[in-house]
């Protein structure tokens, strides 16, 4: 019976570490796993205050799109670094969440406007995106997303992914 | 006559049409309950009152609307959102989830002879 055991426990639990270390690099993939690609919608929608399509403009160049609602409180948290971020001519897409017109005309009139684009989405972006929450704010470079933040962003933080 | 049938037609009409409703409704119901919502884990998006879950209800509707099967919508989930957003566990994981019950039950077999000799012994 001793005999037997000595084999059998060392088997086991040689087993379980296996199964433990296969398990951990699934999760390592599930990190680094990438993003999914920008939808072609906000290229090619008619942005809210400027009437242009983006189209081609940012092919070459970082920016930022950031998820927005007049409804959210933790957006106008941000709002004040993003207002800074504007002058220091960073590109940020604003995309409005699920929102009324008449609250968004109203919420930038008041706050001020720090995207160089704004679109209205009634959720299909969202949903193409990932998106959990607003605030969300993506981080693109060449058309690709490198970064994502979900909840709001304050000043030196957006600097570290820039 | 033609009075007659109407009422009959209409009485159908109202025995079929609800019914009809439901089971799609049923349908897309029963699709919510196995989607989570990323918001709060615990809920499926069914349950979840978050704008998350409400739009991604109506983004579903839509899809069904447009004709996709389930399956196809849960892949586009899938890709989109990861493993984390259905209910259903990958395989490979279920291993891992039933290995302290098998660890336990092989103790316990390895162990049954000596608590016999002890027994005998008494």
């Amino acid at each position: 019976m001793n005999k037997i055991k000595i084999i059998i426990i060392p088997v086991v639990l040689l087993a379980i570490a296996l199964v433990i270390i296969l398990n951990l690099n699934n999760d390592r993939n599930l990190v680094e796993k990438s993003y999914p690609p920008l939808p072609q919608i906000i290229f090619e929608e008619l942005s809210y205050f400027k009437n242009e399509r983006i189209g081609n403009n940012l092919n070459d160049r970082k920016y930022m799109i950031n998820f927005f609602a007049s409804w959210c409180a933790p957006c106008l948290a941000e709002h004040p670094s993003f207002m800074k971020l504007k002058q220091k001519g960073i590109i940020i897409i604003g995309i409005n969440f699920r929102d009324e017109e008449s609250n968004l005309n109203q919420w930038l009139n008041e706050h001020g406007n720090p995207y160089e684009y704004v679109i209205r989405d009634d959720g299909d972006i969202a949903f193409k995106l990932g998106l959990i929450g607003v605030p969300e704010t993506y981080f693109i470079d060449k058309q690709v997303i490198y970064k994502k933040i979900q909840g709001p962003l304050f000043g030196n933080d957006i600097e570290e992914f820039l | 006559m033609i009075l007659k049938n109407f009422y009959k037609l209409f009485l159908l009409f109202l025995l079929l049409f609800p019914f009809n409703v439901t089971s799609q409704e049923q349908i897309r119901i029963d699709f919510y309950k196995t989607i989570r919502c990323l918001v709060c884990d615990g809920q499926s998006i069914y349950d979840s009152e978050t704008t998350f879950a409400q739009n991604l209800r109506e983004q579903i509707k839509l899809k069904f609307n447009q004709g996709l099967t389930k399956k196809e919508i849960k892949n586009e989930l899938l890709t989109i959102y990861g493993e984390d957003i259905s209910f259903q566990p990958k395989k490979n994981k279920l291993f891992l989830w039933f290995s302290p019950f098998i660890i336990l039950s092989l103790i316990f077999g390895l162990n049954i002879s000596r608590y016999k000799k002890k027994l005998n012994k008494k």
